[in-house]
């Protein structure tokens, strides 16, 4: 969704299932430099053991942390390219969605918070996929608005940016067969992920574990 | 059989519900070998959503295809198969144009269909000992090797993370 290929930019915000595995994606795809957001330490270790970028958004804005790293770049600093331009990414990933913690408040949720930073940290002419869910109804958000899914992100600096977006849920028998053949090629092994094997009684347990967003990156119920 | 059912918020329980069976001649039932609990469960788990209680949930299941009904052709009892947590019927407008995602014919409630997952149509999930796997010979994704093999958890994850990343 956010046209990731060969010699990308790219920033993950979110270093659960998805964001490890669309940082891993890109990586198979020929990015050249991927962050990822997140303030998991085993979830960013996670990132780094796969050639990632951590970012921990306890130490700062991500996106002026992202920012200043890519100001260190050499194509940026020393290339063709006016850098004060473009010291964001090409292609920027939303694998959070609706349930993202407010950062100035990170006991409260802020649906508004990945989207407002992946227009602030994406080059103009990029690219935005919201993978992470957002809802039309959230009967536990902080207020009447957010309650009916109308959220507020900075639509004004999108457009002039140009930036493309694509949102929604993905239609996985486009990439099946794809997928499964890198797999069985072993050129992929998306089972990094998986933290916890348990068995089905253990789920509601697991359920709760997951729900910390820490330690547990994925269960997998195992029938075996 | 036994399976997650959601009860409420942070209530989850693992009970016994009716074995599911074949509905239409397309579909399929899977012995399902391993099942993914994913972070959009967690939405429903933590009440964001309007789901009501008894949806037995999980939608990144892979298994044993156990039975089949008389209109499957391409998958037949014993195969090793991984499903998209799409429940789609292949044939429709989006569907033919890539957008399984937004299938116009499987959620009576709108586009767009999964398994176990409030407002996607009344399929029930896949952590659970078996799954009803409707339109089979779209969603079954065959795979090489055994069950519980090294690649095990590498192929349940195509079920959904995978493919969406």
């Amino acid at each position: 969704m956010a046209m990731v290929g060969p010699g990308k930019s790219v920033a993950v915000f979110g270093a659960g299932p998805v964001g490890l595995l669309s940082a891993y994606s890109s990586l198979i795809k020929g990015a050249s430099e991927v962050y990822v957001v997140d303030r998991s330490p085993a979830r960013l270790k996670a990132a780094g053991s796969i050639g990632a970028i951590p970012i921990d958004f306890t130490e700062g804005d991500p996106v002026e942390q992202i920012k200043e790293r890519r100001q260190q770049n050499e194509v940026i600093k020393d290339g063709l390219h006016p850098e004060e331009k473009l010291d964001g990414v090409e292609c920027g990933i939303d694998a959070v969605g609706y349930q993202a913690y407010d950062r100035r408040n990170p006991e409260e949720y802020n649906p508004n918070q990945v989207l407002s930073d992946l227009v602030n940290v994406t080059n103009p002419a990029g690219h935005l996929g919201i993978i992470g869910a957002y809802m039309p109804q959230d009967p536990r958000a902080r207020n009447e608005q957010e309650k009916n899914g109308l959220l507020t992100i900075p639509f004004g600096l999108l457009w002039t940016k140009g930036l493309s977006m694509q949102t929604g849920q993905a239609s996985v028998k486009n990439y099946h067969a794809q997928l499964r053949d890198l797999i069985v090629g072993g050129k992929a092994k998306p089972s990094f992920i998986v933290s916890d094997r348990i068995g089905l009684d253990e789920a509601p347990d697991a359920y709760a574990g997951f729900d910390k967003r820490d330690e547990v990156t994925k269960a997998v119920i195992r029938f075996d | 059989m036994r399976a997650v059912v959601y009860k409420g918020p942070r209530k989850l329980k693992v009970e016994e519900v009716d074995d599911p069976r074949l509905e239409e001649p397309t579909d399929a039932i899977v012995r399902i070998t391993s099942s993914g609990i994913c972070g959009s469960d967690l939405h429903m788990y933590d009440g964001h959503t309007p789901a009501k209680p008894g949806i037995v949930l999980g939608h990144e299941p892979m298994g044993v295809v156990e039975r089949v009904g008389d209109g499957v052709s391409t998958v037949k009892e014993g195969d090793r198969v991984v499903m998209p947590f799409n429940v789609a019927c292949g044939t429709c407008y989006n569907c033919l144009r890539g957008f399984s995602s937004a299938c116009l014919v499987m959620n009576p409630q709108g586009a767009g269909a999964a398994y176990g997952y409030v407002e996607m149509g009344s399929y029930r999930g896949g952590q659970a000992e078996l799954l009803r796997v409707p339109r089979a010979d779209w969603a079954c994704l065959k795979l090489p090797g055994r069950p519980g093999d090294g690649r095990e958890e590498d192929f349940m994850l195509l079920a959904d993370v995978f493919p969406t990343a």
